[in-house]
C-alpha cells in the first residue's frame, strides 16, 4: 500500500477494532493475565502483521477475535468490534454466523485444518452453502473457481480428492480457498507458513497477498517470522508478554524500530550479507505469565531502563508514524497521524 | 568499509584458503530404507518392494575447526546424513572417516574411545532430555560412560563447570528439564554434548524450534565454544540466513544428493545450481527493496518415487533431455565450488 | 524450589485432583480399611477359624448378632462347622489379597520385561513375542488359569508342602493369564519412546541397550502400567474367587472369599443367607474400591482431561 492508500485506509472507519482487550486464565494458583490491555485497529483491505515470540500472546489475540478462546480462558474485559458491532461476547449461534461469513481463519497445520474423512470439494461446498445462498451446482462451480484461483492444477478433478492426496503446500492452498469461500472481510491467519518448506512458503505468501488484494480482504497475520511480515504486511504490531510494545507502518518498525525490544529483536535476526561474527542478543527471557515485572514488562532486560520504567507501565505513545509503549518516547514531538 | 573491516575480511579469506587437515571425511555414503509392505501383503496384493533412498551418494570433507552447513528442504536427507555421522544409522554404502578411522568400528573395543569425540545436539529441546532425570544425571551420563572423572564429588564439580560454560547456574543441576525454557534446554543439551570432551559436534537444526532472540543467544554461545575448544561442527538447517551466519562451507542437498558444495562466501555471492538460486530467492526480503521475486514452481517430489536422471529436472527452467536421463556428478569449479548440474557444465545456465 | 519427593507430590496436580474427588478419597479409604483388616487378620479377628480345638458344632449355623438367635461373640454368624463368619472373611480376604497382589506383580514383571524387549529390539523377537501374545489372547483368562493349574497339579509331586505349592501355582497361573496386557502397553509406549531424541542422545553417548531400556525407557512407560495394575488387582481377585468357586483354586484348608461363597451357596435356599451374602459383599467392596481407585488414577494421569 502506498502512503495515499494508507491515508485513505486510516481515515475510513476501521473494519476491526480491538479496545483494551484483557484475557485471563483462572488456574488453581491464581488468575493469569495472558493479554493485558491490547488495542489496535485494522482497516478494510489492510494487512496487519502481529509479531512476537512464544508466550507473547499473539495466537491468543487471534483466537479471541475468532471466538475460539479455549476455556477456562476468557475475555475478562475490553471490546472487540467488527464494523462497529461488538463480537466479543456473542452467543455461539451468532458467532457461528460471523465466523466464515465475516471472518475467515487459516491455521498453522494444514494437516489438521481439513477433515480427513471428507473430500475437499464437500468441505468447500458445505462452507459456501452455509454462508451464501447458492444451489448445489452453483456452489460446486464456485468451489472449482476458488481452487483454480489458489493455483491448484486441474481443479475439476482434484475437487473430489481427499486431503491426504494433497501435499503440504497444496493443502494450505485448499485451506486458503476454504477461508475465502464465503468472501469474508477479514482473515485471521495464524502462522500460515511455518509448517511449510521455505520455497513453498514464498509461494503461499505471494498467493495470500494477491488474493487478498483482489478481494479487498483485510488480513491479520500472526507469526514469529519477521521476514514474512516484511514481505506481506502494511502495518505491524510487536507483542511482548501479552502487551503491544510497538505498532506502526512496517518499514518504520523494521528499519527504524523504536522500542528497545524491537531493536533487540531486529538485531538478533541473522541477515544474509552481514559480516558480523556475533548476533545482537537480548539477555534473559520473556517473563512467564505469573511473573510479569512491575511497570514496563521489558524493563529487566532493557539496556536503557530507568526508574520510571520499573514503576509505571507505559501506554502506547505516538512517535512518528508509529506508537510505542516506552517511556523513552514520551516526549516525541514529531507530527503524523497515529497508526 | 573501514580499515578494520577490510583487515578482518582478509583474515577470513586467508582462513578459507589455508589447507587445514580434514578431521571428518565422508566418502559416497548412502542410506536406503526398506519401507516395503509386509511379506504377506506383498504376496497377496502383488506389490513390489519399495525402497526409500534417503541419502544417495554424498561426499564431503570438513577441516578441523571449521563448520560445514548442510541446507535443504524436507526430505532432502540432511538429518539422515547427520545421524550417519554419529553412528545412529549404519550407511548402506560408503564410509565415514574420523581422523582417518572408519567410524563403523565405534561399536566395540578400542573404537569406543572414538565415540566420546563425536557428539550430537538435537532439534527438539523438549524431547532431547529425559523428563524423568535430574539435570545432574543427564549431563553426568557421558562422563560416567566414558569414565572421565572418578567419584561423585569430581563428577558433580565437572557438571557444575559445564553448566557455567553454557551460561547456567550450578544450582540448576538439581532441577528437572521441565523447569527450563526451550532456550535453556538447548543449553543443557550443549552442556551434555560437551561433557564427553568431543572434538566434532553434529548439530541437527539446533535453533529451529527456538524464538529469534533465543536463537541469537544459542548461536552466539555455540560460536564462542567452538572458538575456545577449537571444535569442528556439522550444522544442519533449513534456514539460509542462519547458515550464512554460522558456516564456513555450505552444502545444498536435494532428494538425498548434494547439488552444490562451496565456501560460504562463494555460494551466497555466486549461487550456481538452479536449486540453490531458487532457495536464495525464497529468503524473504527484509530490506523490502520491492524486488520482484518469482516464487519457484512445484514442490519437492515424493522421495519414494524420485524423478529419473537429475532429480531436480521437473522444477528446473534449464532441463533438457540429458537432465531427464543422466544423473549429474559433482564437478569442481575454479573458485572452489562444486556443482552437480548439466546445464552449468554445458554453459547453459 | 524444594525438590524433596514428598513436597513435590503434595504440590502436584495429581494430589490436587485427588483431594477434589470424593469418589477417589472414599474408595481409597475403603480399600485401605479392607487391606489393613486383611493384613492384620490374625491379630484382630475375634476367633481363629482354623483352630479346630475352638470349634464347637453346637455353635454351627448361628445367624448374625442382631437376629433372634444370634450371639454377640459371633457378629456375622457362623458357618456349618461353627467357624465365625467375620473371622473367616478377614482371613479369606488375606488370601484373596495375597493372590491378587502377587499374581499382578508376577504379570507386571513378566509383561514389562517382554514388552520392553519386544519394543526396543524389534524385528523377529518382537514378531515372535507378539504372536505368542495374540494366541494367548484368544483364550479366556479363566481357561488358561485352569489349564496351567491342572497341568501343574498333575506334574508336581504330592507332598507336605502341597498347600504352599498350590498357592504358588495359583498365583503363577493367574499371572501367566494376564501378562499380555502389560506387554502390549509397554511395547506400544516403548516404540514411541525409542525414537525420541533423548534415547538417541543416550545411544550417541555410548550407553548400552540394556541400560537404555532400564534407565531411560522404563521410567517413561510406567505410567499406564500402574493404572492397568490397580484395575488388574480387582480382576485377579475375582479370577481367584472364580477358580476357588470351581474348586481348583486355593486349598480347602485356607479358604478364600471365593471358597466361602462356594460353600455358602449351598445354604442360601435353606435360609442361612449370611454364609454367602457377607463374603460376597466383602468381595464386591474390595474389588469396587480398587477399581474406582484405578479409574481415578487413569483420569488423573490423562493430560487431555485436565
Amino acid at each position: 500500500m502506498n502512503s495515499i492508500q494508507a491515508a485513505q485506509a486510516a481515515s475510513s472507519a476501521p473494519l476491526l477494532e480491538v479496545r483494551n482487550l484483557v484475557v485471563e486464565f483462572p488456574t488453581r494458583r491464581g488468575v493469569l493475565r495472558a493479554l493485558d490491555d491490547v488495542s489496535f485497529t485494522i482497516s478494510p483491505g489492510e494487512v496487519l502483521g502481529v509479531v512476537g515470540e512464544s508466550g507473547a500472546g499473539k495466537s491468543l489475540t487471534g483466537a479471541s477475535i475468532i471466538g475460539l478462546l479455549e476455556p477456562p480462558g476468557r475475555i475478562a474485559s475490553g471490546q472487540i468490534l467488527l464494523n462497529g458491532e461488538r463480537i466479543d461476547h456473542l452467543d455461539p449461534a451468532r458467532m457461528r454466523r460471523i465466523r466464515g461469513k465475516e471472518i475467515g481463519a487459516i491455521f498453522q497445520d494444514p494437516l489438521t485444518s481439513l477433515n480427513p474423512l471428507y473430500t475437499v470439494g464437500r468441505q468447500l461446498i458445505e462452507t459456501i452453502q452455509t454462508h451464501l445462498d447458492l444451489t448445489a451446482t452453483q456452489a460446486r462451480a464456485r468451489a472449482v473457481e476458488l481452487l483454480a484461483s489458489t493455483g491448484i492444477p486441474a481443479p475439476e478433478a482434484r475437487i473430489d480428492h481427499y486431503p491426504h492426496q494433497f501435499s503440504g503446500g497444496m493443502r494450505q492452498r485448499v485451506v486458503i480457498a476454504l477461508a475465502l469461500a464465503a468472501q469474508p472481510k477479514l482473515i485471521v491467519a495464524d502462522e500460515p507458513t511455518t509448517a511449510l518448506d521455505v520455497s513453498i512458503q514464498a509461494q503461499i505468501i505471494a498467493l495470500l497477498k494477491t488474493l487478498c488484494r483482489e478481494h479487498g480482504t483485510a488480513v491479520m497475520l500472526v507469526t514469529h517470522d519477521m521476514g514474512v511480515i516484511a514481505e506481506t504486511a502494511d502495518r505491524v504490531a510487536v507483542m511482548y508478554a501479552g502487551r503491544v510494545a510497538e505498532i506502526g507502518p512496517v518499514a518504520d518498525v523494521i528499519h527504524r524500530p523504536k522500542h528497545p525490544y524491537t531493536v533487540g529483536l531486529m538485531g538478533s535476526i541473522p541477515a544474509v550479507g552481514s559480516t558480523k561474527d556475533r548476533l545482537a542478543q537480548i539477555d534473559g527471557a520473556m517473563p512467564r505469565l505469573g511473573a510479569i515485572p512491575q511497570g514496563c514488562a521489558f524493563n529487566p532486560r532493557c539496556p536503557m531502563a530507568f526508574d520510571e520504567c520499573r514503576s509505571r507501565r507505559p501506554d502506547l505513545m505516538p512517535s512518528g508514524q508509529s506508537r510505542v509503549a516506552c517511556w523513552l518516547h514520551e516526549d516525541a514531538l514529531t507530527q503524523g497521524s497515529a497508526a | 568499509m573501514s580499515l578494520i573491516d577490510r583487515f578482518g575480511e582478509q583474515l577470513e579469506r586467508g582462513r578459507d584458503i589455508e589447507a587445514a587437515p580434514a578431521l571428518v571425511v565422508v566418502d559416497d555414503i548412502a542410506k536406503i530404507f526398506d519401507v516395503s509392505a509386509p511379506w504377506l501383503n506383498r504376496v497377496l496384493e502383488r506389490k513390489p518392494r519399495s525402497l526409500l533412498r534417503a541419502v544417495d551418494g554424498v561426499s564431503f570433507e570438513i577441516p578441523q575447526g571449521q563448520t560445514l552447513a548442510l541446507v535443504g528442504e524436507s526430505g532432502c536427507g540432511k538429518s539422515t546424513v547427520a545421524r550417519m555421522l554419529v553412528g545412529l544409522y549404519a550407511p548402506s554404502r560408503g564410509r565415514v572417516l574420523y581422523n582417518g578411522t572408519d567410524i563403523a568400528s565405534m561399536g566395540s573395543g578400542s573404537g569406543r574411545a572414538m565415540r566420546s569425540q563425536l557428539q550430537m545436539i538435537f532439534q527438539d529441546p523438549y524431547a532431547s532430555l529425559n523428563p524423568r532425570w535430574k539435570v545432574l544425571d543427564i549431563i553426568a551420563e557421558p562422563i560416567r560412560v566414558h569414565k572421565l572423572r572418578q567419584g561423585q564429588a569430581a563428577i558433580t564439580a565437572r557438571v557444575e563447570e559445564l553448566l557455567g560454560q553454557v551460561g547456567l547456574a550450578a544450582a540448576d543441576a538439581q532441577k528437572y528439564p521441565h523447569q527450563f525454557s526451550g532456550g535453556q534446554r538447548q543449553r543443557l543439551s550443549i552442556a551434555r554434548a560437551l561433557a564427553s570432551e568431543p572434538r566434532f559436534l553434529v548439530c541437527d537444526e539446533p535453533t529451529s524450534a527456538l524464538d529469534v532472540s533465543v536463537q541469537a543467544q544459542v548461536l552466539n554461545l555455540m560460536r564462542e565454544i567452538q572458538k575456545r575448544e577449537s571444535l569442528t561442527y556439522l550444522f544442519i538447517s533449513h534456514n539460509l540466513a542462519v547458515v550464512h551466519h554460522v558456516s564456513d562451507q555450505v552444502g545444498v542437498m536435494y532428494l538425498g544428493r548434494i547439488v552444490e558444495l562451496a565456501p560460504k562466501r562463494t555460494l551466497f555471492a555466486m549461487p550456481r545450481h538452479p536449486y540453490t538460486r531458487m532457495l536464495l530467492d525464497a529468503i524473504p526480503d527484509m530490506q523490502m527493496t520491492g524486488k520482484a521475486r518469482t516464487p519457484v514452481a512445484g514442490e519437492v517430489p515424493n522421495p519414494l518415487n524420485p524423478p529419473t536422471g537429475c532429480t531436480f529436472h521437473p522444477r528446473c527452467p534449464y532441463a533438457n533431455e540429458r537432465c531427464r536421463s543422466e544423473r549429474p556428478a559433482l564437478m569442481m569449479l575454479a573458485d572452489g565450488a562444486q556443482v552437480a548440474c548439466h546445464a552449468i557444465e554445458e554453459g547453459r545456465a | 524450589m524444594s525438590t524433596s519427593a514428598l513436597s513435590r507430590f503434595l504440590d502436584s496436580d495429581i494430589y490436587f485432583s485427588f483431594r477434589r474427588s470424593p469418589v477417589a478419597m472414599g474408595a481409597t479409604l475403603v480399600a485401605l480399611v479392607m487391606m489393613l483388616g486383611a493384613i492384620f487378620a490374625p491379630w484382630i479377628s475375634p476367633h481363629d477359624p482354623f483352630d479346630l480345638r475352638n470349634l464347637d458344632l453346637n455353635n454351627a449355623l448361628l445367624p448374625p448378632a442382631w437376629e433372634e438367635q444370634g450371639q454377640g461373640s459371633y457378629p456375622l454368624g457362623t458357618d456349618d462347622q461353627g467357624r465365625d463368619v467375620l473371622s473367616t472373611i478377614l482371613h479369606g480376604s488375606r488370601i484373596s489379597l495375597l493372590v491378587g497382589l502377587a499374581s499382578v506383580a508376577f504379570a507386571m514383571f513378566m509383561g514389562i520385561a517382554l514388552g520392553l524387549l519386544s519394543g526396543y529390539i524389534g524385528g523377529r523377537l518382537d514378531a515372535f513375542i507378539m504372536r505368542v501374545a495374540d494366541v494367548q489372547l484368544s483364550f479366556p483368562a479363566i481357561l488358561i488359569a485352569l489349564l496351567i493349574n491342572g497341568v501343574a497339579r498333575a506334574a508336581l509331586p504330592a507332598d507336605a508342602n502341597m498347600d504352599t505349592m498350590a498357592l504358588g501355582v495359583l498365583i503363577g497361573s493367574i499371572g501367566l493369564a494376564n501378562w499380555v496386557q502389560y506387554a502390549r502397553t509397554v511395547r506400544g509406549s516403548t516404540l514411541v519412546e525409542k525414537n525420541r531424541e533423548y534415547v538417541q542422545a543416550a545411544r550417541v553417548i555410548g550407553v548400552g541397550p540394556i541400560a537404555i531400556m532400564l534407565r531411560h525407557v522404563l521410567p517413561n512407560v510406567l505410567g499406564p502400567v500402574l493404572v492397568i495394575a490397580t484395575i488388574n488387582v480387582a480382576t485377579a481377585i475375582i479370577t481367584e474367587a472364580t477358580l476357588s468357586f470351581l474348586g481348583v483354586g486355593v486349598p480347602p484348608t485356607s479358604p478364600s472369599l471365593g471358597t466361602m461363597i462356594n460353600n455358602g451357596n449351598n445354604f442360601l435356599y435353606s435360609g442361612e443367607w449370611w454364609l454367602v451374602i457377607f463374603p460376597g459383599a466383602a468381595l464386591i467392596l474390595l474389588c469396587m474400591s480398587v477399581n474406582l481407585l484405578g479409574d481415578w488414577l487413569r483420569d488423573a494421569l490423562n493430560p487431555k482431561l485436565q
